[in-house]
């Protein structure tokens, strides 16, 4: 290993001697000092520094740096190691955690670096999916604001030192000591922190996490008496009632929770019945964009609807079957649909419903008979469940009682995130030691005495359990890049065993790995997966006279719900500018939190977002500002109108307004975005749902980048008709075989020239002869149809399935080395996106509802038209047709005339308006983060969507190498591997066997905007709705 | 014909002999003063700023122009060292004031050629005056034009990847895309036009070279008029070169803006796709070409006293022209909105709407104000006293200038910013360097044509003079044929006079 001469990194605490064991700190001292035998360079006479000054310089010279470099033979490769081919990548199993639930990997390295993640289809918590924040997670890696070397004080510091100063505090049992972790949910980290705590046992261990699920373990706690944790399978479920339910983008096995969403919602001419969804939230969600029926309740209402469905389904002993606002009609459908579809139906509520809520779903899950069927109850995944809330209580009273005299925060950023009456970062004032390991010098950082840097989850062994409990190693697939140690290796050290990280989470698990480790544990780095460890299911039973118990809140005066951002999440993600750039899903908001509410609330209180002429010319409105006052707090942030929010009740996101992040985090102005701090509204008390604020318009504006504006579909008669999303119900599916309009054209279908012919019955016939021959004043060349020649390449996007997550959009960014230009670039329309989510509003009755529209979602990305409008226009022929149907860049010869962006109709081509890359070519760390497979593009040029064609050319490869064709699902999309529902399928449509052409033959598949005649490749799967016809107007 | 009489006489009006015209014509070149003699009254401090011997027209004018023509360098220099962000271009609007400027400046060219080259075809007298500033101002206008294809590439420094050159990557340019076409268009008619400027030119120069006095003068318009020695062989060859460089200016008069329409007109975003582009492109290079002329021509008669060379009838006549093309440009308009209206197609209504709708449609200001421009105030054309009004005349001229400069707005990135698909739809402002640019290329312009103005004879002499000839012939006749009508045997007057 590496580092055992690195000066302050007490090397991968390798025991050095024996003198480390008996008294550790001479050894130490002697590990560390480069000058031993002095306390300090002031020790040094003159004559003495000048030499040394005079060496240090020439070494450093000679070094080409000041970072002492692990001192290794480097020896570059004679002969190959096997299984090793310079510049092929490999593939690796690791996880990433969040909020203690893993979500498993697989991690793509190049040359030892890793450069893209991408879900482990073996694993429960991934199913092959994955979300956008957790592919961002490799720029965390190589973010080169990083905190780099344990410091003190901003001072320089070293572990050992560190290390020298926690010993001595935890002498004699520990009283004092206080660790405060994020939710654990590695096996190993907590068990050496049981073990610290059995070993110093006047220590203590606190767990905080802003975005707890606080409300959903109390919720257990009051329906079985018990902490159960719930696992979904949404694939079974024909029948979905969402309370503010969020579990599409965020919680415990998001990705694998949209697998089975979707699996419920896919519908063919084979498979004529899909799940139905209800959606009764206050703010919208994706599930809620998805549902069938989606209605507007404010927070505190929520409850009342499930004791009015409670009621309705028997239950009985709740309060009036009716709900303020919500119509008894409904109601009584959504019971009867549940009613009719016992054991298959699911009533899920997100995170920041109240426990009373949860706890009631749980009671009608019982009732209806769900719990073990599809609502799956099993021990708490987590080691240590806690509430978070509560914990970071109890810390901070022991805090203020003076009980706690060195504290250790290993990651999380409370003194950013803690509610606010807790008073974190006072409390801390008072605590003699404190430190702070973290991936950034953050908030907590700078209020702490220690910095200590935290090893990236790619640089350190972990393991961690998923939202079925099942347990995957972590694996690092590159060296610690700087002086920085995992949280397993520090509780270690502070057990003074000072381990490698690959020792102690070894050691936790050999004995359990059965009769034969060395196979199992081989087994288990392969796959990702420790097979047998999922949680224990039980069978806890409903506790008596619960519906009693259950008081609904008042809903007084507004209502805040403050959320976890769904790109920055709680702000740990705040210095990623993939995920300040990625369009939130439905708002379109880039690099900003905003106040969200609806019209209706917005034309009450006269804000908006008006036109602003700018000179003579209109752009971008700023957004009016509006002043939220709660608990004694006020914060100043401009409004987004967000149609579709709960009546009076405002929508808020946390992560923003950092004051301590990296170059893109930490808030700045309005030019360069950064958001508002809405922590300073969260209590003990309420967390999520801030009641009784008062919001008032402020002076002045402020600009938001929006990457979309509101976009209105079936409203204005202009925008009427526009064949951009196809849509029926179920209903009308199966009783119309035309329901998407007119029947596809084969394989090779999308616009075709001959509108009226080789339709219906005739097609095959007359269809086949057209594509053979090519004929036709419109038709494209005949060589796409030669079935013996060509790989042809086609791509469909099922809108039925996609749930908008955004995963696709980070992860065709981190695949292509797509640029982020930020905020300003944004506001002016320049993101770079190869492929956006779409998002339109449409009429939900007869007449459109600026308050209650419906949502509709459709990604979409360079169609690669066979007739592209864009080639023609090039005048230097530097977007030609490939003879596999993809509409190619070629980069080096664009001379950057935008034409060919003007004539495209899906607007899906990206120029560099500017040096977007220049900060790669500056900062040596991003380079690493670029896939080597593809070009980083310069100023000047155009870019867009290339079917991933580097991965093309890598099968294509393989394929030559062993003298076959490329298989079907060979060639997997970045985007089509990232995403959680399996919505994209790509391939070569040639083969009617492929799943591509297939799916291109379903009678869903359409063409966007057919009638240009651009033939695309990439078609759109038509969306089928599931209404309840009893609720259909 | 008594009609024709007062045409010749009105079109030189005054006692003239070749002499007289000479030393008028001339003596604004060779003599120096003649750009200090107007004075402008320039507002109180910058008076007493620009010292009184700059207190001139001409030095005014060039100064502007210089200090314009630095901002466009300057622009220009952040505009390559930067890239096309500085400009407001975004997606999906990935051309705006870049294209807009280029169309407009060589939309304002065609009048030159159109005057020099058809009307001289059609034996048109009155364009004898106006035809030497006009041919410059095309020139001057098309360098103008010529540049922002040219930078507004992402990558200019490879932008002649678009010319067809022999090269070892075996690439041509990509001949089925209009900008190639643009490419040919635009450089042919700077070719053709800066030879008929100079053929046209050698007479003079040979005029302004036996009455230079310096020597310096002497050898350089010796040297620029290429040994002219006004022999009847020279006279015949000049006159074959000009027709035949007319003949080859007038299919060009059409051909280049068909050929920029074309940009548009090929492409499949609503609002560009109209095949009534080409002519109606044409009636508006005609039509802002014509108005910029009446803008130089006005002041310029004034302050270097051609009254009697540029005359109420010249602008009469290029006043009735302007109408004219003005009404088919309108008859445009109108068929633009028939166009959308009659398709039903979504995207095209949903253009006619983004264009002329008061609500939700945030450029449609700019549609109503080229309307103001372009169409209402040039009506006031019909009325002869108007015409007769340079006053009125000169702004109706900026108004329409003005006006054509909204028509491009309106086309080009207005319909940029909603086409097909309402996600993508966009905001389009352009930023200082865009405007710097404007201004820059409008300040290039004024600085060339100001060192034209003084170094080079902005009137043709000898065609003033070959006037002169047809007029003294016309009174001959008048005096000794009793007014009966004449055909001409000499030159070009009389085929048309026979009329």
């Amino acid at each position: 290993m590496s580092a055992t001469t690195r000066p302050g990194g007490e090397g991968r605490d390798f025991v050095k001697g024996y003198e480390q064991l008996v008294d550790p700190a001479p050894a130490q001292a002697a590990a560390v000092d480069e000058f031993p035998h002095r306390d300090s360079l002031l020790q040094v006479d003159r004559r003495e520094v000048l030499k040394v000054m005079g060496v240090t310089l020439a070494l450093s010279a000679l070094a080409g740096g000041c970072r002492f470099q692990p001192q290794q033979k480097i020896v570059p490769y004679v002969v190959d190691p096997e299984g090793y081919t310079a510049g092929a990548d490999r593939t690796y199993a690791t996880a990433a955690s969040c909020g203690g639930y893993a979500i498993g990997l697989l991690a793509r390295s190049y040359e030892g670096r890793p450069v893209k993640l991408e879900g482990n289809p073996g694993h429960p918590s991934s199913l092959g999916g994955i979300d956008a924040r957790t592919l961002a997670e490799v720029a965390v890696l190589y973010d080169p604001d990083r905190h780099k070397n344990p410091t003190s004080f901003g001072d320089f510091g070293t572990w050992p030192e560190f290390l020298r100063e926690v010993r001595a505090e935890l002498e004699g049992g520990g009283a004092g000591v206080a660790v405060l972790t994020p939710n654990v949910g590695s096996p190993t980290l907590a068990g050496l922190l049981e073990e610290f705590k059995q070993r110093y046992p006047g220590a203590e261990w606190y767990q905080y996490e802003p975005v707890h699920r606080d409300s959903v373990r109390e919720g257990a706690m009051l329906a079985f008496g018990r902490d159960v944790h719930t696992v979904y399978d949404f694939s079974a479920a024909k029948v979905v009632v969402g309370f503010d339910a969020d579990f599409v983008s965020e919680g415990p096995g998001h990705a694998a929770y949209c697998r089975g969403l979707a699996q419920g919602r896919a519908v063919s001419r084979e498979r004529t019945e899909m799940s139905r969804l209800y959606a009764f939230e206050a703010a919208p969600t994706l599930f809620g964009a998805m549902a069938d029926h989606r209605f507007r309740v404010r927070p505190s209402q929520a409850l009342a609807v499930a004791q009015a469905l409670a009621t309705r389904l028997g239950l009985g002993g709740g309060p009036a079957a009716t709900v303020a606002g919500v119509d008894a009609k409904v109601l009584d459908a959504v019971a009867a649909d549940l009613e009719a579809n016992r054991g298959a139906s699911i009533l899920v509520a997100g995170a920041y419903q109240s426990p009373q809520v949860h706890a009631l779903l749980h009671a009608i899950n019982a009732q209806l008979g769900n719990l073990g069927r599809t609502v799956v109850t099993t021990e708490p995944v987590l080691p240590r469940p806690v509430s978070n809330v509560a914990d970071i209580k109890a810390l901070t009273e022991a805090m203020q009682a003076g009980r706690v005299r060195a504290l250790l925060i290993l990651g999380g950023n409370p003194v950013y995130d803690a509610p606010a009456d807790v008073e974190f970062g006072e409390r801390l004032k008072a605590v003699k030691l404190t430190a702070h390991l973290s991936l950034y010098k953050d908030e907590t950082s700078s209020a702490c005495k220690w910095q200590l840097p935290a090893s990236h989850f790619l640089e350190a062994w972990g393991d961690g359990r998923g939202h079925d409990g099942t347990a995957g190693v972590v694996q690092p697939l590159i060296e610690p890049m700087y002086d920085t140690k995992s949280a397993v290796e520090l509780v270690d050290a502070l057990l003074r065993r000072s381990r490698p990280g690959l020792e102690c989470v070894r050691s936790h698990w050999q004995p359990r790995l059965g009769a034969n480790p060395d196979a199992a544990w081989a087994e288990a780095l392969a796959t990702g997966v420790l097979p047998g460890t999922a949680a224990a299911p039980v069978s806890p039973t409903v506790v008596p006279n619960l519906l009693s118990g259950l008081q609904a809140p008042a809903a007084t005066g507004v209502e805040m719900v403050v959320l976890p951002d769904p790109c920055v999440y709680d702000g740990r993600y705040s210095n990623i500018g993939w995920l300040q750039e990625l369009p939130k899903p439905l708002t379109n908001l880039t690099w900003d939190n905003a106040v969200h509410m609806g019209p209706a609330m917005a034309k009450r209180l006269g804000v908006g977002q008006p036109q602003k002429m700018v000179g003579i010319v209109p752009f971008y409105g700023p957004s009016d500002l509006v002043t939220v006052t709660a608990n004694g707090q006020s914060v100043t942030a401009p409004v987004y109108v967000h149609m579709g929010m709960a009546d009076e009740t405002v929508l808020v996101h946390l992560g923003y307004g950092r004051t301590q992040s990296g170059q893109v985090g930490t808030k700045k102005d309005e030019k360069r975005g950064g958001g508002f701090d809405f922590n300073p509204f969260r209590t003990t008390a309420a967390t999520y749902v801030v009641p009784n604020v008062q919001v008032a318009k402020a002076p002045g504006s402020y600009g938001l980048a929006n990457a979309q504006f509101h976009n209105l579909l079936d409203v204005t008669e202009v925008d009427s008709d526009r064949d951009i999303i196809r849509e029926v119900t179920l209903a009308k599916y199966i009783e119309d075989p035309k329901a998407f309009g007119k029947p596809t054209h084969g394989i090779f279908a999308g616009g075709h020239g001959h509108e009226g012919e080789g339709h219906g019955a005739e097609k095959g016939e007359k269809g086949e002869k057209e594509k053979k021959k090519g004929k036709g004043l419109y038709a494209p060349p005949a060589e796409f149809y030669d079935e013996t020649k060509n790989y042809q390449w086609a791509m469909t996007v099922d809108l039925n399935l996609c749930t908008g997550c955004n995963a696709c959009v980070t992860a065709c960014q981190a695949e292509n080395n797509i640029p982020t230009v930020g905020k300003e670039q944004v506001m002016r329309g320049r993101e770079m996106h190869w492929i956006r989510i779409d998002r339109y509003y449409r009429k939900k009755g007869a007449s459109f509802d600026e308050n209650d529209p419906l949502i509709t979602l459709q990604p979409v990305t360079c169609v690669q038209c066979e007739m592209a409008p864009c080639e023609p226009v090039c005048p230097v022929a530097a977007t030609v047709h490939s003879h596999e149907g993809i509409n190619q860049m070629v980069y080096n010869r664009c001379v950057g005339t935008r034409y060919c962006s003007n004539n495209c109709p899906y607007k899906v081509r990206r120029f560099n308006f500017l040096h977007y890359t220049d900060k790669v070519e500056q900062i040596p760390v991003l380079k690493l983060l670029q896939n080597p497979d593809v070009t980083v593009r310069g100023r000047g040029v155009m870019e867009k969507c290339t079917y991933c064609v580097h991965r093309i050319n890598h099968s294509r490869i393989e394929a030559k190498r062993k003298d076959r064709e490329i298989a079907d699902g060979e060639v997997v999309t970045a985007c089509q591997q990232a995403c959680p529902t399996g919505a994209i399928v790509f391939g070569d449509m040639r083969r009617p066997e492929n799943a591509v052409a297939k799916s291109r033959l379903t009678d869903r598949n359409y063409a966007l905007l057919e009638i240009l005649n651009t033939r695309p490749r990439t078609t759109h799967l038509g969306r089928v709705t599931n209404p309840n016809p009893s609720l259909e107007a | 014909m008594a009609a024709e009489d007062t045409r010749l006489k009105d079109l030189l009006p005054g006692e003239w002999t070749n002499a007289k015209i000479d030393d008028e014509l001339v003596e604004i070149v060779l003599d120096q003063r003649r750009h200090e003699e107007a004075k402008v009254k320039l507002p109180g401090p910058l008076a007493k700023l620009v010292p009184a011997q700059f207190q001139s027209p001409w030095y005014i004018m060039l100064g502007i122009g210089f200090v314009f023509t630095n901002v466009l360098l300057l622009c220009i220099t952040i505009l390559v060292l930067t890239g096309i962000g500085v400009w407001g271009n975004n997606q999906p609007v990935g051309w705006g004031l870049d294209i807009v400027n280029f169309v407009w400046w060589i939309g304002i060219g065609h009048a030159g050629t159109l005057i020099s080259a058809v009307l001289l075809l059609l034996r048109q007298q009155w364009r004898n005056s106006i035809n030497r500033f006009a041919e410059a101002m095309t020139i001057f206008a098309v360098m103008c034009a010529g540049m922002y294809p040219l930078l507004h590439t992402g990558r200019p420094w490879v932008a002649y990847w678009l010319l067809p050159y022999p090269n070892v990557l075996a690439m041509w340019p990509q001949f089925r895309s209009p900008l190639v076409w643009d490419v040919f268009a635009v450089t042919t008619y700077m070719t053709v036009s800066i030879l008929f400027w100079f053929v046209g030119l050698i007479p003079d120069f040979a005029t302004l070279r036996d009455r230079a006095k310096g020597r310096f003068a002497q050898v350089a318009y010796g040297a620029l008029s290429m040994g002219w020695s006004g022999s009847a062989k020279g006279w015949h060859r000049y006159q074959h070169a000009s027709i035949i460089l007319a003949g080859l200016s007038t299919p060009l008069v059409l051909s280049v803006h068909t050929i920029v329409s074309y940009d548009f007109a090929m492409s499949i975003v609503p609002g560009w796709n109209v095949t009534i582009f080409p002519p109606y492109f044409v009636a508006g290079a005609v039509f802002a070409g014509f108005a910029m002329v009446i803008t130089l021509a006005i002041p310029l008669r004034k302050w270097y006293r051609l009254e009697n060379f540029i005359t109420m009838k010249h602008f009469d006549w290029m006043a009735k022209v302007m109408l004219a093309t003005g009404l088919i440009v309108g008859y445009g308009y109108a068929m633009e909105i028939f166009y959308a209206w009659y398709s039903q197609e979504p995207a095209e209504t949903a253009l006619l709407h983004n264009r002329v709708a008061l609500a939700d449609a945030p450029y449609s200001w700019s549609f109503w104000a080229l309307i103001l421009f372009n169409v209402a105030i040039p009506l006031f054309l019909w009325s002869p006293k108007v015409r007769k009004n340079l006053t009125a005349l000169f702004w109706i001229s900026m108004s329409i200038s003005i006006g054509m400069w909204f028509e491009r707005y309106v086309i080009i990135p207005i319909s940029l910013t909603r086409d097909y698909l309402p996600s993508s739809y966009g905001y389009y402002t352009p930023t200082i360097v865009d405007w710097g640019m404007f201004a820059g290329t409008i300040g290039f312009f004024l600085f060339l044509m100001f060192l034209f103005v003084r170094f080079l004879p902005m009137i043709n002499i000898f065609e003033m003079k070959e006037l002169l000839h047809h007029k003294e012939h016309e009174e001959h006749h008048n005096g000794h044929a009793n007014g009966k009508a004449h055909a001409h045997v000499n030159g070009q007057a009389g085929k048309e006079e026979a009329h």
